[in-house]
């Protein structure tokens, strides 16, 4: 994640990383909800068309890898389905969380 | 399963017809307004038919199109834009706070642009001023979608709600305004430009708010909105880029303030809120040297001129120009060129 008003995390985007094996069960649900809430699941990996080009927005690219299978997502603030929020949302709290030390 | 959030990657802006949207959307608030006012007065005949009654709420609609008014929604935290209309030019306060100060510096940023700079809201030809407040969830972030802005709450940690900061509202409005103008590609040089003209008259209009003048603003942005955990830092400095923020999060501020530290790197759409840091120190130089009021006339003038790909070197010369054509119409005072082609030298342009 980076971008925004603030044209914030520019030289070294917010991110983590997240393996649901090392998560306890409660976190793991947590996590797998979100995710397949997203719909991103079964969708198609979306690696380009993601800009929409206007100022300002924050840019994000997910990654999501299963036994299934891997696809990489990118979105901005324009372009980002509603469903994807909250688990973007939970990946930009643990990233702060991080980068904070917490 | 593994889940994992990778490092942002660089995408190009894709150019829109901003004058085709701009004409739908007037469409469209036209339809909306018609529908609406067909509703209210649907309600008032039935109303007829019983008693009157006095005490009745106002309803809230959407100014007329064309007539520069404001129009306010609250999206209820919802990841959508104008989810429910909540205040309308004129209306009274709501008691949000959010709703009814973005509603304030929406209107101090308009006034702005018309008693200083004689122009008819974003595009000249009156558009109303579409506000979006409580978009999102702990959404820390506000911007421009080519028709309308959009302010989130923050988390409150991080950062406090984007509706409440005079500079971030008249930093949005003025992406519209350089829509409507130069068109600035939101990429490289271009973008970069894009952002200090917005940070300029971010600052201009906080400064006419207040009361303040060059020697006396802080030329901070962004400072406003700095939750508990980043209280007292900012996001930009104008006077000093590069000392706004330096903290772990954050890091530290990456904006250059001479072309000797210009950033090449392809991140930020190639350095759009990175390298803006050269333009807007020479903004603040022009402004301690002859006043905020006079040198914003010159970027504004100087902005009309501009067009989309322009580069730093390009805006020099235009800027440099704008001083000329209004030192010769004596809106600015003479010496204005020299000082403006020397706070560019000061900075390393042109190059």
């Amino acid at each position: 994640m980076s971008g925004g008003y603030g044209g914030l995390f520019a030289l070294r985007p917010l991110s983590c990383h997240v393996d649901t094996l090392e998560l306890s069960e409660a976190a793991r649900e947590e996590l797998l909800a979100l995710v397949r809430s997203s719909g991103l699941l079964g969708a198609a990996a979306a690696e380009a068309p993601a800009a929409s080009g206007r100022p300002d927005v924050y840019h994000y690219r997910l990654g999501i890898a299963h036994e299934g299978g891997a696809a990489s997502f990118a979105f901005d603030d324009l372009t980002a389905p509603a469903a994807v929020r909250p688990l973007l949302q939970y990946l930009q709290q643990r990233a702060v969380q991080e980068r904070m030390g917490g | 399963m593994t889940l994992h959030k990778c490092n942002c990657a660089f995408i190009p802006p894709y150019v829109l017809d901003n004058v085709a949207k701009s004409g739908q959307e007037e469409m469209r608030e036209r339809v909306r307004a018609t529908v609406k006012q067909d509703k209210i007065s649907r309600d008032r005949r039935a109303r007829k038919s019983l008693e009157p009654f006095p005490t009745l709420p106002k309803a809230v609609m959407a100014p007329p199109p064309g007539t520069a008014g404001r129009t306010v929604y609250d999206c209820q935290h919802l990841w959508a834009l104008r989810v429910k209309l909540v205040r309308g030019e004129g209306d009274p306060v709501t008691g949000d706070a959010d709703v009814d100060q973005i509603y304030d510096y929406a209107g101090v940023t308009r006034d702005y642009f018309k008693s200083k700079l004689n122009r008819n809201s974003i595009d000249n030809l009156g558009m109303n001023l579409i506000l979006n407040v409580h978009v999102g969830v702990n959404f820390m972030n506000a911007f421009w979608d080519g028709d309308e802005m959009a302010f989130g709450d923050g988390d409150g940690v991080i950062f406090t709600s984007f509706a409440r900061s005079l500079d971030v509202t008249a930093h949005e409005l003025t992406h519209g305004v350089t829509q409507f103008t130069a068109n600035l590609d939101y990429f490289s040089q271009s973008g970069a430009l894009n952002e200090s003209f917005s940070d300029v008259f971010g600052s201009v209009i906080t400064q006419y708010h207040l009361g303040q003048d060059a020697g006396t603003a802080d030329w901070l942005i962004g400072d406003e909105i700095m939750g508990p955990t980043l209280f007292g830092e900012a996001l930009r400095s104008m006077k000093a880029p590069g000392t706004a923020y330096d903290n772990p999060l954050l890091g530290k501020d990456p904006q250059p303030d001479h072309m000797s530290n210009y950033y090449a790197g392809p991140a930020d759409n190639q350095g759009v809120h990175i390298n803006s840091g050269i333009p807007n120190k020479a903004f603040y130089l022009v402004a301690m040297d002859i006043g905020t009021p006079k040198a914003a006339k010159i970027w504004y003038h100087a902005l009309q001129n501009l067009w989309p790909t322009a580069v730093f070197n390009d805006a020099v010369a235009v800027i440099v120009n704008s001083a000329r054509v209004l030192t010769r119409t004596g809106e600015v005072p003479v010496g204005s060129t020299q000082t403006v082609r020397s706070a560019f030298r000061a900075v390393g342009l042109p190059t």
